[in-house]
């Protein structure tokens, strides 16, 4: 009895979608969160028999044949990089991405990874980091005795002294493109990794060529729409539940065919 | 075992074979894409002609795609197309061009548009699309042209075949059997996916009638059963 297993596989592939769903809820409030999707594909196909087999010395040839399907299965749990909304912080290390590209930051181990978090922060010896204490890549510190700093929508940081009225630029802030954003591995932390399907990052100046700009005193939000994820969260239940019916469905005949005598 | 009991099994293995096809209908339900498939039942003569017993068996024939139209889900993702009314999209794999409703595309490592599962997306006439990393907003017109800040970047090749000579693949794929012909205004729509066309209320209710049935062909067997135990019971006393 086959249906028991397909059943099974549809019932996996509703509890994937219940995990994602719950993933993107419990991350309602994380910065710069991308909802994930989790989509799915159906199983081979058993070929009973091909469509357009002979059926006759004359060559007429079958219009349907049969085949068996096998069930269903995840393909991928595709991050939909959508801009979440912006919210006004007035924090001058805080910084949100109005466009495509990920800020690059140095990983303890010396390899780059890509955040859409712009919320940073400033070390004593005056590095920019994340949350997490990672530094930004670029090779600038904020000079100690900065008043203040302001960074503008093409990413360049201008340091303000009491004793000057104009800013003294002291680095810029790039931006990395990739071809398939899909493709980058997260790595939790609201860090990415390129990988051979995303393809290298093109680093640059925020604001040109396909890069998002800048936009100080800015944060952004998660883009999970929770109304959204509570509707499909209800649909992959009843999903489930279809299944289960299937499953009750094949055992009951198969204990009805133990009964042949 | 009698006729009539041979008869009942065909039945019931006919039976136990759409079961199979309605679980996968079921389990599909979610697939974005995915073509609901129902069964076409035929007589299987056996003995025919004269002198013959004429015993006609039940047997699964066929199965036709249901080429309904599945429920358009929004996305907003711009490289999600989902094609109203009739077409499909061509989808180049090592085995050959396949044919699918999966419009859930994204841009390979090298540039060129790109299925779920890594395969290229046919432009028109078979050639792939080529989208540069720095492309701005990706525009899909309702034709299915391609467009980037006002720079042309292909257009998604849309085709039409003989649905009764596609032969199912897996991964949301369709192998067609038949030539491939371009269609003539295609409509597509981004920022939205094809869901799958199956309805579960029509799934579960024709899972309870298969079950029934089933059923139902179990107590012929049975009965025919007693027969023949109270055939051979009476045959016994009159000797």
């Amino acid at each position: 009895m086959q249906a028991l297993r397909i059943a099974a596989s549809g019932m996996d592939a509703q509890q994937t979608r219940v995990e994602v769903i719950s993933n993107n809820i419990a991350n309602m409030s994380t910065t710069a969160y991308a909802a994930r999707r989790a989509e799915f594909v159906d199983l081979h196909y058993q070929q009973v028999r091909p469509a357009g087999s002979i059926t006759s010395s004359t060559g007429l040839i079958a219009p349907a044949g049969v085949q068996m399907g096998l069930g269903a299965r995840a393909s991928t749990i595709a991050v939909q990089l959508s801009q979440g909304a912006l919210r006004a912080t007035g924090g001058d290390l805080d910084i949100a991405i109005e466009g495509r590209g990920f800020l690059e930051v140095e990983l303890p181990s010396g390899e780059a990874a890509f955040t859409r978090d712009g919320a940073l922060k400033q070390t004593g010896e005056g590095r920019i980091v994340t949350s997490d204490g990672y530094p930004l890549a670029g090779d600038f510190t904020v000079p100690n005795d900065a008043r203040r700093i302001t960074i503008n929508a093409a990413g360049e940081i201008f340091a303000y002294f009491d004793d000057a009225t104009g800013g003294q630029q002291i680095g810029s802030i790039t931006l990395a493109l990739f071809a398939n954003d899909k493709g980058l591995e997260a790595l939790g932390g609201n860090l990415f990794r390129e990988t051979e399907a995303s393809g290298a990052p093109l680093i640059g100046e925020p604001g040109v060529e396909g890069r998002g700009a800048l936009r100080q005193g800015y944060l952004e939000d998660s883009s999970v729409d929770v109304v959204q994820q509570i509707a499909e969260l209800i649909e992959a239940q009843r999903g489930y539940e279809l299944n289960s019916k299937v499953v009750t469905a094949a055992d009951q005949m198969l204990a009805a065919a133990t009964q042949i005598r | 075992m009698s006729n009539p009991a041979y008869i009942t099994l065909s039945r019931q293995s006919a039976l136990v074979r759409e079961l199979t096809g309605l679980a996968n209908n079921v389990a599909n339900a979610t697939t974005n894409g995915f073509r609901s498939e129902g069964a076409v039942f035929s007589e299987y003569m056996m003995r025919a002609g004269a002198g013959g017993d004429g015993i006609s068996m039940s047997r699964l024939a066929g199965q036709y795609l249901d080429t309904r139209q599945g429920d358009l889900v929004r996305t907003e993702a711009p490289l999600d197309v989902a094609i109203t009314g009739e077409g499909y999209f061509v989808v180049e794999t090592p085995a050959g061009q396949r044919l699918t409703r999966a419009g859930s595309f994204s841009v390979s490592p090298d540039g060129v548009l790109q299925t779920t599962e890594g395969y290229r997306v046919a432009g028109d006439g078979g050639a792939p699309i080529a989208i540069p990393a720095d492309a701005g907003n990706i525009v899909v017109a309702p034709d299915g042209a391609l467009s980037a800040d006002g720079r042309q970047l292909g257009r998604l090749w849309i085709v039409t075949s003989d649905p009764m000579l596609m032969a199912r693949e897996g991964d949301a794929m369709l192998k067609p059997e038949a030539p491939l012909q371009t269609m003539q205004g295609p409509s597509v729509r981004q920022g939205y996916l094809e869901s799958s066309n199956v309805e579960p209320v029509r799934a579960i209710s024709r899972l309870i009638e298969v079950q029934r049935a089933f059923e139902f062909g179990q107590e012929i067997l049975s009965s025919e059963d007693q027969r023949i135990r109270k055939s051979i019971e009476i045959i016994g006393r009159g000797r």
